[in-house]
Parts: structure tokens; C-alpha cells; sequence
């Protein structure tokens, strides 16, 4: 084996006369895509409305987005666009003043090569990243790759809830930006220096005025959960912490969070974290605030092979719940009331007993990828057809949670 | 008819070579870690090909078979996004934590991906497509054997340092007892002069991710350096150097407190070049 693995690695010209030819085709790409889209959505294109006056920390512009992957709805609509490819998160002010008309179910198919007509993609081509509902407007919004490769430029897509899709218009856009990528390291540079760092965002939340952002390194396995104070400030950067989560009391571990949701636990403000390594943990926020690492307990396995996608918060007549989307399990429901009652789990689960924890009701839905409350009667969920494999978005009602 | 066939065959056959020689055979370059013996409870590989690359396929191109030629079952976390660099030339593979991590179910249903004293290999698909839809079409194996879990952080009082001679430009090499992880050897070592200031040159990981030498754009001087080492840097079993990947709380910490974030370790550079190197 050769000891200079410099050589081997060193980005030779093709990469670059690779991204010249890619850009120039993505830029060809955006272009007819943006037309497209006042087509298709003549009525209902998004355009931001110039008069108002930006929120503070915004400018308009175009934003440097590289990638969009996680979404979640802030105050006023602004909708929060992880930037895992350019390590940042974006707040866009979206312009979605109306209220979607529709009431009770809603049911969107073939979601896929829908937006590759919007996009003028091939639906294989078409890839959902994250859906984020505006509380204010019922409007679903997608963020999406176009195409599979890696350097796939991104399109943010709102979604009325009889199906009518817009683009997201990108340019003259109001937005502000919060950088995540650690400031670059004085070692010396070798092609695989801290340039080749990356994060991918597995999720993001917005709660009491700030930016919770779960991530995972392509390098480091800390388990590093990013919080930021919003409105951002010019130069903003998230502070970090690390985490920690117990298992049988016994077994302490760094894991990545890969869906997380704040939540009153005993009556505290908390955090409920989905890990990839199938546990369900609990973090108390006063130890967030307070210390730089912070141990979890975990409450509950959500099932080897298994990998909890998605979650939200449900309340009907006043009987709240946690609904779990899974990779290898059905839709779950948690009852508060269980989760309150929940002692840190000690013991292995076995064959014999293979539900420890937090007791779980599993609801008659599969293939749940994406999950967000619409309103007070219903949830909405983006789900791949186990029939014919293409994505439908439906809706759960919340008097059956 | 049969004639028909047998030359349809051949030239389809012809096609395929003449394809497969123009393509080169080198798709993926490298396959981290390099060593061929490596902890049964390893964590991350790194796959670096000579092109982007399409993301969202590692799931359907990336087999681990074991000693029988079966299938390792799930033996990967899968990520709703990979986690490619910014070139899309390099993607980090890691294994399930679940099934690692002591105790829990993942582990406990399926047992480890890896068993120490078992030989496995791991495939990357010829079908894996690149960033403009092409498959690599050549596949490119690694074959190694698991060997007994490493559990420990690593300890950078126990390297050791090749110092070179004041004056000279030679390389200054560091040596390792273990494996550690090729990326973060890139980022968090520095070597810093006796006015304080970071040392700029080349740096290049060695044989089996068990050295990292240093060649200085300017020469030495005499005097007191310092080895730093950000405490991210983790062994290929994602022991960083101050927590252990899966501690058993009952007998150690996970995280060890008293490691600070940058570990700091004094050496000197003299004239005369130590006949043995320091340790």
C-alpha cells in the first residue's frame, strides 16, 4: 500500500469541468423550472409581496442554497430550510397569506411524478426530502432534490391541500442565514482537511424563540444537538452541545438524533429524541440550558432494524399524544399520560418481552416517511403506496389518535 | 439461426470488454480503513471514488458477505440523507450502532454486524451510478478479518514522535498503537512552533492509518514544539480521545472529563537528530 495517499486523492480536472457542465445545466434547469411554475401555478404562484417591511435579521436576495432538507415552520410564516450540502440553515419568509379553503381529507397521489411535471424531472428523478405545514395556512411545503446526485440543485415546492403545486420562487426572496460549519481548522491542509466536513441535518425545531437542529457528522460521531436564537444576527452561528443517552443503566452513548420533538414531560419542558439505533430518549431542556454535555434517559425501544422518522404532537378533547412515524414499524401512538408516567429503562428487552418501555399502540398505517399536525382535526402524513410504490399524502384524523 | 446467435453473442461479449477497458478499472480509489484487520466493533468506513457520485444508493451497492458468502443482514445504519463530502466523491459508511452498542434490542435481536475471528467482504456494486446516471460497472471488494473489539480511547501520550533535526525540512512523523479514523487524522492534528504559531507543510497519512507525517514548507528550528490534537479524534471503532463510543457506566465513565478539548504534548527539536525516536 502506497504511503501517499495524497496523490491518490488529490480532486483532479475532471470534478471541475464535471461541476462547470453540471452548474450549467442546473442553471438551464432553474430557469425553465421557474417558468414552469408561474405556468402550472398561474393562480396560485407564491410571490413575495414587496411592500412589506423585512423582519429583522433578513435581506432579500437570492439565497446560496446548496441543499434543502429538513423543514420546520417558525413564527410568522417563516419556513426554516436545512442546508446540509452548504452546512446552514435558511429562515425563508414565505409569502402565504391565505388560508387554505379545503376541509377534512386530503388525499394527493402519485406525488412524485407530480412534481416532476412542476420540475420538469422524471419522477425517478424527484426526490423528497422533508414536509413542513404552515400553521397559518394549512399549505403544504416540500423541500426537494432535483435529480440523485449529490450536487442536486434544491426547489422548495407549497403544496394547496386539493394538490395544486407552486414553486417556491428563490429569488428575490426575504431570508436570513445561520452558518453551522465550524470555523475552517489551522492544520495543514491536506485534501481531506476540514473542507471534506460536512453535517447532515436530520432535523430541526423551532421552540421558545429559538432553532433546535439535529445533526450528523460525516466524520465525528458526537452526538451534536445546535441551537440558535431567532431572530438571527448578523454572523450568527449555533452553539453546541453534546449528548448523551443511557441504556439499562448500564451502557452511556453518543448517538445522532435522528427526529426530535420538544415536548412538556412530568410537566417540564423537554425534548423527546429518535435515535437510527431504534431508542427513544428524554432530555430535560433546564439541562440544556445549563450544561454542555447532557445525559438522556431512554424510555423506550422502538424495535431493532427500526428507525423513527418522524414525530409530532397530537391533542384531542384534551387527551394528548405522541405520534411516531417508523422506517420498519407502523405509525405509533404514545399517550402523554404514559410517557409521563415512564421510568428509565432498565432492563433488556427479549424475545419473550420484547415491548419494554413506554407502551405503544401501533396505528394501521405503514409506510409513513414525513408527518405534520394540518389543524385541530387532522394530522397529515406523507406515506410511500406499499401497491404501487409511489407517494401519496393523506390524512389521519385526530379523533382516532 | 444458431449462427445468428453464437455471433450476436459474440459481439455482445466484445461490446462488453471493449466497454468495461475503456471505463478503467478504478471507480472507487480507496476503501477506509486500508488495514485488513479490524475491530469487530467497527464503526466507520469511508468509500471514495474517482467521480461524483450519485447519492441514495449505498443501501442497494454496498454488500458485506461473510465467510460463507452470505449476506451480513442490515449490517449498516441506514440515513434518510448519506453522508457524502462536498465533491460527492466520498461517502461515510457507518455501521448500525444499534447492533454495536451493548444491550440494547438491535444488538441484542440480531447481535453484532461483525464477530471477531470471522473473515468478511465488503462489495461495492458495479451498478452504483455516478452523478450522471452511469453505473462504475467494475466492482471493487476489500476483504478483512474481525478481530477482538477495541474499547478504549486512544492516548496521545502513547504515540510516538519521529522528531526531525533543527535546520532540515525532513518530516516530522507521528506513529500510532491503532488504527485511526483517515478523516479526522486530516483535521484535527497541528503542530505548533516555539513562537506559538501553527507549522504550515504537507501532511500525508501513512500505511494502515497509523502514522500522519508532517513535511514543514519551512525548517525547523530549535527549540520547544507542541503536538495538538483536538479530542474529536476518534479510533475506526469511534472512540474519541476523551469518550469511549459504548462505555459500560458501571465500571467507567463514557466521557472522561479530565481530557481537555485540544490535548497538548511538549517535544524538542535539536540540532543533532535523536537516534531513537521519542515516546
Amino acid at each position: 500500500m502506497s504511503v501517499d495517499t495524497r496523490t491518490r486523492l488529490r480532486p483532479s480536472a475532471a470534478p471541475a469541468r464535471f461541476a462547470l457542465v453540471a452548474s450549467t445545466i442546473i442553471v438551464a434547469a432553474l430557469s425553465v423550472a421557474s417558468v414552469a411554475s408561474y405556468r402550472v401555478g398561474a393562480t396560485a404562484a407564491v410571490v413575495p409581496s414587496a411592500e412589506a417591511p423585512l423582519p429583522p435579521g433578513f435581506v432579500q436576495g437570492t439565497p446560496d442554497l446548496k441543499s434543502a432538507g429538513a423543514l420546520t415552520f417558525g413564527p410568522n410564516g417563516t419556513l426554516f430550510v436545512g442546508d446540509s450540502r452548504g452546512g446552514a440553515v435558511f429562515a425563508l419568509s414565505v409569502d402565504d397569506p391565505t388560508p387554505d379553503p379545503h376541509r377534512g381529507e386530503v388525499a394527493i397521489n402519485d406525488l412524485e411524478k407530480r412534481l416532476g411535471k412542476l420540475l420538469s424531472l422524471a419522477a425517478d428523478q424527484v426526490v423528497i426530502r422533508d414536509m413542513a405545514v404552515n400553521p397559518a395556512t394549512q399549505h403544504m411545503f416540500f423541500s426537494v432534490a432535483r435529480g440523485r446526485g449529490v450536487d442536486a440543485a434544491p426547489a422548495i415546492v407549497r403544496a394547496t391541500l386539493d394538490g395544486e403545486l407552486s414553486l417556491v420562487p428563490l429569488d428575490n426572496a426575504r431570508y436570513a442565514k445561520l452558518a453551522l460549519s465550524d470555523p475552517p481548522s489551522d492544520t495543514a491542509k491536506t485534501p481531506w482537511g476540514a473542507s471534506s466536513r460536512s453535517m447532515a441535518i436530520t432535523d430541526l425545531a423551532f421552540t421558545n424563540g429559538e432553532l433546535l437542529i439535529a445533526g450528523l457528522s460525516n466524520e465525528a460521531f458526537a452526538s451534536t444537538l445546535r441551537r440558535a436564537a431567532f431572530p438571527f444576527t448578523k454572523g450568527a452561528r449555533a452553539t453546541t452541545l453534546e449528548i448523551f443517552h443511557t441504556s439499562h443503566d448500564k451502557y452511556e452513548t453518543a448517538a445522532p438524533i435522528e427526529t426530535f420533538l420538544p415536548y412538556t414531560v412530568k410537566g417540564k419542558p423537554a425534548l423527546l429524541a429518535g435515535y437510527g439505533c431504534a431508542p427513544l430518549a428524554v432530555f430535560n431542556m433546564s439541562d440544556i440550558d445549563r450544561e454542555k454535555h447532557v445525559r438522556g434517559t431512554t424510555l423506550a425501544e422502538l424495535g431493532g432494524g427500526n428507525r423513527p422518522s418522524d414525530m409530532v404532537a397530537v391533542e384531542y378533547n384534551g387527551k394528548k399524544s405522541v405520534i411516531i412515524a417508523n422506517s420498519d414499524r407502523t405509525l405509533m401512538r404514545m399517550r402523554a399520560t404514559d410517557i409521563d408516567k415512564s421510568e428509565p429503562v432498565t432492563i433488556a428487552s427479549t424475545m419473550e418481552n420484547p415491548i419494554i418501555g413506554t407502551p405503544y399502540t401501533a396505528l394501521a398505517v405503514v409506510g409513513v416517511m414525513q408527518l405534520d399536525v394540518l389543524n385541530a382535526e387532522n394530522i397529515v402524513m406523507v406515506l410511500r403506496d406499499i401497491e404501487t410504490g409511489s407517494i401519496k399524502v393523506r390524512t389521519y384524523p385526530t379523533k382516532y389518535l | 439461426m444458431r449462427r445468428i446467435a453464437v455471433i450476436g453473442g459474440v459481439i455482445a461479449l466484445a461490446l462488453a470488454i471493449a466497454v468495461a477497458w475503456a471505463r478503467e478499472d478504478r471507480a472507487v480509489v480507496q476503501i477506509y480503513p486500508t488495514a485488513d484487520r479490524l475491530p469487530a466493533n467497527l464503526l466507520r468506513v469511508y468509500i471514495v471514488f474517482d467521480r461524483p457520485m450519485s447519492a441514495g444508493e449505498s443501501a442497494e451497492h454496498l454488500t458485506l458477505l461473510d465467510d460463507t458468502g452470505r449476506a451480513v443482514e442490515k449490517p449498516f445504519l441506514q440515513l434518510e440523507e448519506e453522508l457524502w463530502d462536498a465533491s460527492g466523491q466520498r461517502v461515510t459508511v457507518l455501521f448500525d450502532p444499534g447492533r454495536i452498542k451493548r444491550g440494547l434490542r438491535a444488538n441484542l435481536e440480531s447481535g453484532p454486524p461483525l464477530v471477531a475471528g470471522r473473515r468478511y467482504t465488503l462489495v461495492v456494486d458495479g451498478g452504483w451510478r455516478d452523478a450522471n446516471g452511469r453505473p462504475l460497472g467494475a466492482p471493487m471488494a476489500k476483504t478483512f478479518e474481525a478481530v477482538a473489539d477495541d474499547r478504549t480511547i486512544p492516548v496521545v501520550f502513547d504515540w510516538t514522535i519521529d522528531a526531525p533535526a533543527s535546520g532540515t525540512r525532513d518530516a516530522l512523523v507521528l506513529r500510532f498503537p491503532e488504527i485511526l479514523d483517515r478523516a479526522l487524522l486530516a483535521s484535527t492534528i497541528s503542530i505548533v512552533d516555539p513562537s506559538g504559531a501553527s507549522v504550515r507543510g504537507g501532511v500525508s497519512i501513512g500505511v494502515q492509518e497509523r502514522s500522519w507525517t508532517l513535511t514543514p514548507d519551512h525548517a525547523w528550528q530549535e527549540g520547544n514544539y507542541q503536538l495538538r490534537v483536538a479530542s474529536e479524534l476518534e479510533d475506526i471503532a469511534g472512540n474519541s480521545l476523551r469518550r469511549v463510543f459504548d462505555a459500560d457506566m458501571t465500571t467507567s465513565p463514557a466521557s472522561r472529563e479530565d481530557v481537555q478539548s485540544v490535548v497538548t504534548r511538549a517535544f524538542t527539536i535539536t540540532g543533532a537528530r535523536p537516534s531513537r525516536p521519542t515516546r
